[in-house]
């Protein structure tokens, strides 16, 4: 399963890489302009992301993602400290099927979240 | 909210950055057995640690400025770059940085508090590790300029756009302002350093690269006893 991973600070993102394990195919991507390229090329089975990265909002680069059909139905896992300020109606339209807070994810949910996005990608 | 309640919430944004990463290394490292890579992630548990140390200290100082007292003297600003440097070494190695410092062959020193601006210094330092590229060096200088003590540290990390620029060249100095391209801060450390500067007479101001990046310059009175430079070393 190939999960593509949006994280602005290496550290985290090498820790997040870390927690997947082997069981996952994971890139890490720290620049929000160069994230598409990768969808489109290695076309990820889930993104996972924070929701503040750099110059651009994460909901700019969704609604890209949204726009075009072979990238529509990617799905979304969004991991960020402010999770607890963001409902998941309000980005459904966004194909995020889960919001999970950087101040509480164990190893154990993240690979778990992950897991259940597994051949939604169309 | 007010500018206290805004100040407040930048505050504990920032110490709550570090402490989701500490905590998520701290998640990594109970799942590690590898040795090597055990010690990789104590080293980065305890450089965000010194950080955020780092932050609440000067949180503090920032929060007692106006009631202490501060004893302002000559400083030879390219010695204290150095010690800055050499502290953040360590940080800088993990991070994948690397430093390159310009100091002029005469020695400058600055009218200022030692403590406070060798926090100025670190908060700049520290400001231009996170958001530089990695390939080319955070430049440290200090150069003589209208009678100021000036120093300055660039950073070649994102393009700002302009309007967001002027925003924070309005604002530097009063409330924490966010920046979109930098998104691991509020805008606290820069605040801070402001005020650090304010001071002890200075003041910060910022400039924009067109290929990329940030240069933070503090400006300082220039101390005129160049016996006391002299007495004390010249810088080396």
């Amino acid at each position: 399963m190939k999960v593509l991973i949006l994280e602005d600070d290496k550290w985290f993102a090498d820790s997040l890489r870390a927690n997947l394990g082997q069981g996952f195919d994971v890139r890490v991507c720290h620049d929000p302009e160069k994230v598409f390229d990768i969808i489109e090329k290695w076309q990820p089975d889930v993104l996972l992301a924070d929701v503040i990265l750099g110059a651009k909002n994460l909901f700019v680069l969704l609604n890209e993602i949204q726009s075009y059909t072979d990238t529509r139905t990617l799905p979304v896992v969004i991991l960020s400290t402010v999770a607890q300020q963001i409902k998941i109606q309000d980005v459904a339209q966004y194909n995020v099927r889960k919001i999970l807070d950087k101040t509480e994810i164990t190893p154990e949910k993240l690979r778990e979240t992950i897991q259940r996005q597994g051949g939604k990608n169309v | 909210m007010d500018e206290f309640g805004g100040n407040l919430v930048a505050a504990a944004h920032e110490l709550k950055t570090p402490l989701v990463l500490v905590r998520q290394l701290s998640l990594q490292l109970a799942e590690t057995e590898d040795p090597a890579a055990r010690a990789e992630i104590i080293r980065r548990i305890r450089l965000t640690t010194e950080r955020s140390l780092r932050l609440v200290d000067n949180l503090t100082r920032a929060a007692r400025l106006e009631s202490a007292m501060f004893e302002m003297e000559p400083v030879l600003l390219g010695g204290l770059c150095r010690e800055v440097v050499d502290e953040l070494s360590p940080l800088s190695t993990a991070l994948g940085q690397e430093f390159q410092v310009k100091i002029g062959k005469s020695p400058l020193a600055a009218v200022g508090n030692r403590d406070l601006l060798r926090s100025l210094i670190m908060g700049l330092v520290d400001n231009a590790l996170t958001y530089n590229s990695s390939g080319s060096p955070v430049e440290i200088s200090t150069r003589i300029r209208r009678g100021e003590a000036e120093l300055a540290v660039r950073d070649h990390g994102a393009t700002m756009d302009l309007a967001e620029f002027r925003c924070l060249q309005d604002r530097l100095g009063t409330q924490a302002t966010p920046i979109a391209a930098r998104p691991l801060s509020s805008g606290l450390g820069l605040l801070i350093a402001q005020k650090f500067a304010m001071a002890m007479n200075g003041r910060l101001s910022v400039e924009r690269h067109r290929r990329g990046g940030l240069t933070f310059r503090a400006h300082l009175p220039a101390s005129q006893q160049l016996s006391f430079v002299s007495l004390t070393g010249a810088e080396s």
